[in-house]
Order: C-alpha cells, then sequence, then structure tokens
C-alpha cells in the first residue's frame, strides 16, 4: 500500500511536468521490468545487434519452428499494470525482435484480457531491434493493464511505449518511466 | 518545462529530451502579429558553458547562428519565410539536424539552412513572442529502409498508405501462364497494381521526417499514362516525383523521363531527357534524394541528375497515371548518403591552412593549404575530386578528426612521372601505408578518387585502382582537400556505398520434396554443387539425399556454381551457437581440383565446442598459415564474414574485426 500511495505521489507530480509538454504524454516500459509473467513467456538478457539494453522478455522457439501451424502452445505473457496520468488517445509501440516470419508478433491486450479478436503487432523485418506500431487506445486516467501473450514463438521485446503525440515515431532505445508502471512488492 | 536565460533573447522553455545524432525538432506554429514575430530555438544547447546553435525566425528573416562563449556569429544564409507564415494560419515548423546541417522548414518547404559541425549534443529549447508554438516534439530520426516484394500472408500489414487512385496486391503473375498457375508456386507471384481513373494515383509508405534516402522499384506499366516513383512526399500537393511516359506517346510530355517537383500544386520539371518505356515490360526505377541533390536511375544507369530547394523530408511513395496501370515489385528504400559541390554557390569549406580562393567553380591555392569539408561517418563510402598540379602533392584527406589525425590519399608529382599514396597522419606522425606508381597528367586535371569499405581504403587515380591500404580504424572525420605547392580542386563528390545485395532464392522453392526438379537450381541449395558422396538420382536428376541427423553429413566440399571476381565476402552463421562442436572451413578464390578438392586460394578455418563459447579462426593460403585467433562470443549468435578486400582478408564475427592480415593477390 504504501508503494502504490508513494507511486501515485510521484505521478502527481510528474503528471504536471508532463502536462507542461505542450500536451504529449509518452510512457515507456522495460519489458523485463513486469508486473506479472507466465511461462512460457521468459526474461532473457544479452543479445547481439540490438539495442536491448539489459534484458527483453521473449518465447522461447518451440522444436520443428514454423512447420507447426496449429497456434501458440500457450498462453505465456507479461502484464503490465500501469498509471495513465492524463486521459487521451494513446498509441502502443513495442521494440521488438523478430525471429523470422514465423516467429514475427505478439498479442496485445490492453484492459480487457479475454478479446474476442485479440489484437497483435507484427511487420516483416526479422533478426534486428526496431520498433513496431500498434493500436491506438483511449485510455482514462488510472491504471490499465497492458499485456504482451504468446503468439508466435521466437519472438522478442524489450520495451514498449504508449504516447498520445500523433507524430512522434520512437527510433532508439528510450529512457524508461519508471513512476508509472506498479509493481508487487517483493 | 524547465527555463533557461539566454541573452539577448530570455527565457527559453526547454524541452525534457537532449539531442544527439540526426533529430527533427517539430511544433505547430501559429502567428498571431506577424510584425511582433519572434522565435528562438536553441539547439544542442550547453549547460555548462551556455553554447548553443541558434534559430531566429521573424517575419521576415530567418537564419541560424553559433552561439560560443556568448557571442553570435551567423552560419550559412539568411532565407525569408514569405508567404509560408500567415496570420492566424497554423503551419508546421521543423528544424533539422543532418549531419553538419542545420535546416529549418516551415509548412514542409526549405526556409533557410546552415553547415557546423561544432556542436554534436545537448538541450533544445525555444521562446517565442507574437506565435504560439504548440506541441513541441523531439523526434529522433533513426535508421530508415524497408523492402516490400509484396509477398506476405494474410495477416501481414500492407505498409502502403494510399493517397489516390486504385492500390491492390495482385497475387498471380499478368502473363498467359498465369491461368495455369498456383500462387503458391510462382517465382514472382505478389505485385502491387496502381490505376488511375483520372488524375494521378499515389501511394506511400515510410515516415514524415525520412530523408537522404534512394527508393528503387521494379515497375511495369501496363498501357498508355506515366509510372513513377515519389520521394519528400508531404501531401499531395508537395512531392517530388521520378515520372515515365511511353515511347508511344505523341503528347507533349510524351517518350520521357522526368524529375519534377510539386509545390504547392504546382509542377516544375527539374530536369528531363527523351526517351520512354515499352508497355508490358518489366524496368527499375530509382530515386535518390539527399540535401539539394536528386538523382534518377533506369535500370542501374543514372539519367538524371538535379537540384531540389524546396523539400528536405517526406515519404517515399508509387506513382501511376491512367487507367491501364502499373505492376510495382521489389520495392527497395535505403539511406542514400551523397554530397557534391562544383563550387558554384557557397556550401561550407573551412581554410585550415593556406590561402583558398573560390571562383568560377574552382577552389585553388598558391602554396600549401588544406581545405575541409563535410565530417562523414558512413562506413563504406567513395570520395573523389578533380585535381590539378603542376608541380609537387595533392590529396584527398578523410577521418580528419585535427590537425595531427587524419588519412591523406596523396597523388605526387615525381621526377620520373607520379606516385600515388595513403599516408596516415596519427599524431603528427605520418606512416605511408601503400604507395604505388601512377600515370602523370601533363597540364590537365587528374581525377582522384578513393573507396573505403570500413578499415581498408583503395585508392584510384582516373579509373585506374592502384593501391589498397589497411587504416587503423574506420576513418570517421571531416573530408578534405589538400595540396603542397599550389593548385586547384574542382567537382568534389562523395557517396555513401552499400554492400552489394546478397543473391536470394524465392521462398517457394526452398521445399523441393514436391519440385524436386527445381532443386538442382531453385533451392537454398542451389548456388552450392552438391558432393558426389551425397547425391542420389531421382528420376533422372541428381539431388541431395535425405539425412535423419546431422552428424551423417560428413566431410564434403561443396563448390559454388559460379566464379567470382573482384572484392568478395561471405556470410555464414553458425546454428545453435555454444551448443554445437566442429570445424568448417571457407576457401575463396580457389580452384577445384579433378577429385573435388580444394587447390589454392584463402581458407578460413572455422571450429567451436558445445559448452564452450570460444570460437577458433584461422587463415591460411593453401598449406601456409596467415594468422589465427581465438575469440569469445558471448551473444546468443555467431554470425561470421570472411572478405577478400584488395589485398587483405578480414574475418569479422557479429560484425566486430577480429583478424585481418595482408596477402598478395
Amino acid at each position: 500500500m504504501k508503494r502504490l500511495v508513494l507511486t501515485l505521489a510521484l505521478a502527481t507530480v510528474l503528471v504536471a511536468c508532463l502536462a507542461g509538454t505542450a500536451g504529449a504524454v509518452t510512457l515507456v516500459f522495460e519489458a523485463e521490468h513486469y508486473t506479472w509473467i507466465k511461462p512460457s513467456m521468459r526474461v532473457g538478457t544479452g543479445d547481439s545487434n540490438g539495442s536491448d539494453s539489459g534484458g527483453h522478455i521473449y518465447i522461447p522457439l518451440r522444436p520443428r519452428h514454423g512447420e507447426d501451424e496449429s497456434g501458440p502452445a500457450d498462453d505465456g505473457n507479461a502484464t503490465y499494470k500501469v498509471y495513465v496520468p492524463v486521459a487521451g488517445d494513446y498509441t502502443l509501440w513495442g521494440l521488438v525482435r523478430w525471429y523470422d516470419g514465423c516467429g514475427n508478433s505478439f498479442y496485445v491486450m490492453v484492459d480487457d484480457m479475454n478479446p474476442e479478436n485479440p489484437a497483435y503487432i507484427t511487420d516483416a523485418r526479422y533478426q534486428q531491434w526496431h520498433w513496431v506500431k500498434g493500436r491506438t487506445y483511449r485510455l482514462s486516467v488510472g491504471y490499465h493493464l497492458i499485456r504482451f501473450q504468446y503468439r508466435e514463438d521466437g519472438a522478442k521485446l524489450d520495451q514498449f511505449l504508449i504516447t498520445t503525440a500523433e507524430d512522434f515515431v520512437p527510433t532508439r532505445h528510450m529512457p524508461e518511466t519508471p513512476a508509472y508502471l506498479w509493481r508487487p512488492s517483493s | 518545462m524547465p527555463e533557461v536565460e539566454i541573452a539577448g533573447v530570455g527565457k527559453l522553455q526547454m524541452l525534457p529530451d537532449m539531442a544527439d545524432g540526426d533529430w527533427v525538432f517539430v511544433g505547430k506554429l501559429t502567428p498571431q502579429d506577424l510584425g511582433a514575430l519572434k522565435l528562438a530555438v536553441a539547439l544542442l544547447y550547453q549547460p555548462d558553458s551556455g553554447d548553443h546553435y541558434q534559430l531566429r525566425l521573424g517575419a521576415k528573416e530567418a537564419q541560424f547562428f553559433l552561439v560560443t562563449k556568448g557571442k553570435s556569429q551567423p552560419l550559412g544564409r539568411a532565407g525569408s519565410p514569405g508567404v509560408l507564415l500567415k496570420p492566424g494560419q497554423q503551419t508546421d515548423l521543423a528544424v533539422r539536424r543532418d549531419g553538419w546541417n542545420l535546416s529549418l522548414l516551415l509548412g514542409g518547404r526549405l526556409v533557410c539552412a546552415a553547415q557546423d559541425a561544432t556542436l554534436a549534443a545537448g538541450g533544445l529549447g525555444f521562446a517565442v513572442s507574437g506565435a504560439v508554438l504548440a506541441e513541441p516534439i523531439l523526434q529522433f530520426i533513426g535508421d530508415m529502409g524497408f523492402e516490400d516484394d509484396f509477398m506476405r500472408g494474410t495477416e501481414e500489414r500492407s505498409l502502403w498508405q494510399p493517397v489516390s487512385g486504385s492500390w491492390q496486391e495482385e497475387s498471380l503473375r499478368i502473363d498467359p501462364q498465369a491461368s495455369t498457375m498456383q500462387e503458391a508456386r510462382s517465382a514472382n507471384a505478389f505485385s502491387y497494381l496502381g490505376r488511375a481513373a483520372q488524375g494521378r494515383a499515389l501511394t506511400v509508405a515510410g515516415y514524415w521526417f525520412w530523408s537522404g534516402y534512394r527508393v528503387q522499384a521494379s515497375v511495369r506499366p501496363l498501357g498508355g499514362g506515366a509510372a513513377g516513383l515519389v520521394a519528400l512526399y508531404r501531401d499531395p500537393d508537395n512531392y517530388l516525383a521520378l515520372r515515365w511516359t511511353p515511347r508511344a506517346s505523341t503528347a507533349g510530355d510524351g517518350n520521357r523521363l522526368q524529375i519534377l517537383q510539386r509545390v504547392a500544386g504546382e509542377e516544375r520539371i527539374l530536369a528531363e531527357t527523351p526517351g520512354g518505356f515499352r508497355p508490358e515490360q518489366w524496368y527499375q526505377l530509382a530515386l535518390a534524394v539527399n540535401g539539394p541533390w536528386v538523382k534518377a536511375y533506369l535500370d542501374g544507369e543514372l539519367l538524371l541528375s538535379a537540384r531540389n530547394e524546396a523539400f528536405r523530408q517526406g515519404k517515399c511513395g508509387l506513382l501511376v497515371e491512367g487507367n491501364a496501370g502499373v505492376n510495382f515489385d521489389d520495392v527497395v528504400l535505403a539511406p542514400w548518403g551523397y554530397f557534391a559541390d562544383d563550387f558554384l554557390d557557397g556550401s561550407r569549406w573551412d581554410a585550415i591552412s593556406g590561402k583558398w580562393e573560390r571562383a568560377a567553380g574552382r577552389y585553388s591555392t598558391g602554396g600549401t593549404g588544406l581545405l575541409l569539408g563535410p565530417p562523414i561517418d558512413w562506413p563504406r563510402f567513395a570520395f573523389n575530386a578533380d585535381a590539378h598540379v603542376d608541380k609537387g602533392s595533392a590529396g584527398l584527406v578523410v577521418g580528419y578528426r585535427d590537425a595531427k589525425n587524419y588519412t591523406l590519399l596523396r597523388y605526387s608529382l615525381t621526377s620520373g612521372g607520379a606516385r600515388l599514396e595513403v599516408v596516415q597522419v596519427t599524431e603528427g606522425q605520418e606512416k605511408v601505408l601503400a604507395s604505388a606508381p601512377a600515370e602523370r597528367v601533363a597540364g590537365l586535371a587528374v581525377r582522384l578518387g578513393l573507396q573505403v569499405d570500413r578499415n581498408v581504403l583503395a585508392g584510384e587515380v582516373g579509373d585506374t585502382r592502384l593501391l589498397w591500404a589497411l587504416l587503423p580504424a574506420v576513418p570517421t572525420g571531416r573530408l578534405g582537400l589538400y595540396t603542397s605547392s599550389g593548385g586547384w580542386f574542382s567537382f568534389v563528390e562523395s557517396q555513401r556505398m552499400e554492400p552489394p545485395p546478397v543473391a536470394h532464392v524465392t521462398k517457394e522453392f526452398r521445399d523441393d520434396k514436391e519440385h524436386w526438379e527445381m532443386a538442382a537450381w531453385a533451392t537454398r541449395r542451389s548456388p552450392w554443387l552438391i558432393p558426389p558422396g551425397l547425391q542420389v538420382e531421382r528420376e533422372g536428376n541428381l539431388i541431395l539425399r535425405d539425412f535423419s541427423s546431422p552428424s551423417e553429413f560428413g566431410n564434403h566440399v561443396w563448390w559454388t556454381k559460379g566464379t567470382y571476381f573482384g572484392d568478395k565476402a561471405v556470410f555464414f552463421k553458425i546454428p545453435s551457437w555454444g551448443r554445437v562442436s566442429g570445424t568448417a572451413r571457407v576457401t575463396l578464390d580457389a580452384r577445384r581440383g579433378a577429385g573435388g578438392e580444394v587447390l589454392g586460394g584463402y581458407t578460413l578455418a572455422v571450429g567451436a565446442k558445445a559448452g564452450s563459447k570460444a570460437l577458433y579462426l584461422g587463415l591460411s593460403a593453401a598449406d601456409r598459415a596467415l594468422a589465427e585467433t581465438t575469440v569469445t562470443v558471448e551473444e546468443e549468435e555467431c554470425a561470421i564474414e570472411f572478405a577478400h578486400l584488395g589485398s587483405f582478408l578480414q574475418v569479422r564475427v557479429n560484425d566486430n574485426l577480429v583478424l585481418q592480415t595482408a596477402v598478395s593477390g
């Protein structure tokens, strides 16, 4: 509870600062700093040729990767409880590294953890860290859940961000905004 | 926002981000009182010293300044916003940093520009009166590039955003055999078809802040009309285009290739050349833009060059006129670094030593002199200039960091003719890395040139490559021109070079179980001859036999079918790095013996052991050991590059140079 109070207090101060930046709000989260994680989603460290600064999450490659088209073997996921300081339309971006055309997506769920047609992020750039654009979500002030879930094995996520800046495109590893992430006390 | 007080400006609101590298500062500017409009933007502000670049914008003038120790020095030329600023009308303001270039864009149009490399990173802030600057953000530019062969599954989103006309992905080849073909088994099953029932059809991709790129596509016009590419697209009324019309067209703009500029809906031809397309024929078009330079290529050949003073950023796109339509395929966008100067229009050059004069398209000096141009940080590039000397030497400088550290390609006149040398200056000490006799050209300018491939420099006189040298590192720094006893230079050019494309095989033919008759030429194994010990015959064809485990593969020599000339490199990965044991040998420039054995050439031996991250690498020529090393590869992947560049062998592991040696040829 104490951690929650402190986090909210800090968030309130930062809201004042962020709101002063002419309205644009960008919140950045490190993937390995999840609130909850469920196997087969795992935390990885170290990766060549990338912007991976200290860790990432990933779904390990399965045997006969790409040959089995039956879908994800489980619902392994990482969930983040984030605090949105200003209501608005937030576009989600993920800093990802895909394995190949059969390992190039994550399901993304925001607040609704059992959607009928879950959204996913994907593109066709492989074996390199890069940002991929997701959907835009209308978020109210307060806590929201964001989940990245197993859709294809071999996919990795280093960071993700949500932003109200319409024209902003992340192109590099971003400084984290940890004050907007709730994590259970260990 | 935090605030900073700057003398002569007042309090500036500072963005929380620090800027470095290439970036764009953008905001939405709405003038309220043009007479009172004053915008000051501090760029790369140094909190300790207060040094910074400053953009000053008023209703009548805009200019960049370098502010050091409280004193302002104008940079570049002033510009006028003109009609781009109107009271009550919001316009996009963008301040770009590209290398050493600074540019101001209003409404996407270039207003003023400058060049300076004094400051590399710092804060950003602004102060404004007589207007409102809303939503300021710092956008880093980062890597740009994409490829699209339009072969995508149903789940993959298209990169393209249609603007006008109709656009659709076509999943079958457009030829008489199409009815008998299945898309899963076609070599060129997918393309992008654009049609314009009226006017012009456009579709775009990429980001608004992209600049300095080359967009290339395979193009097949299906009838009359026009086909082309778009660059620096802002909106339907503002972009550059490469437009091509049919050979058979009798219209005024028919049968020609054009670079056109569309500004606020009005079009102007920047360059054109006669020659049109034949319908139903595939061609390759490319349009390259960087700063003011625009170049257009047809089937790899440079056909048009132009200058563009309007735009500096925008998306790329495809263009169609006419309802017959145009197929597009294999679109590639890659960075295009380019710099050229004919010394006619005042690009920045700094005289470090000697007295230099610019006149009539030449930069000349009477004695020893060093003239510095833009900084370059490309890993691969070419740099050349026309030089004229009657005595002493002239040269090209790369990687200039300061007066004691740079690399010089020096062309010297001698009693017997001329000599070309690569000279490395380190902490003021000169060392000749390579030297070769050169042709002496009496009374005429000589074209000096060099090509850099990371740390290998090749020197040329005219079109003849004369020598190679190993540099201590990639020469990052300013380019320059040098003379020892007077001379002049004209037309300087530098271009970033991309690695040559790697041949790839279409995905359909990787599975040769059903189409074994294609295996000999179309699978990922196709560039290699199958060793006799691994062949089996099936219906008159020799194919690779099946294996149940890697251990059955054995020890065989795989030869490429082709013969490769000149500089070359082989790239391969060690699969399951850290979990496999074994050795492999890769040989370049070898001959095949009667029994398939390897004769001559240069061999890289690679050794690994399961459970270890140590990688052994050994270079040899025939049976003679040249160099060896063992490196630790901590990453999950182990990607190896073995290259023969000029007279050097190089080995890189995960892009890190780990082994190199000189060889005779």
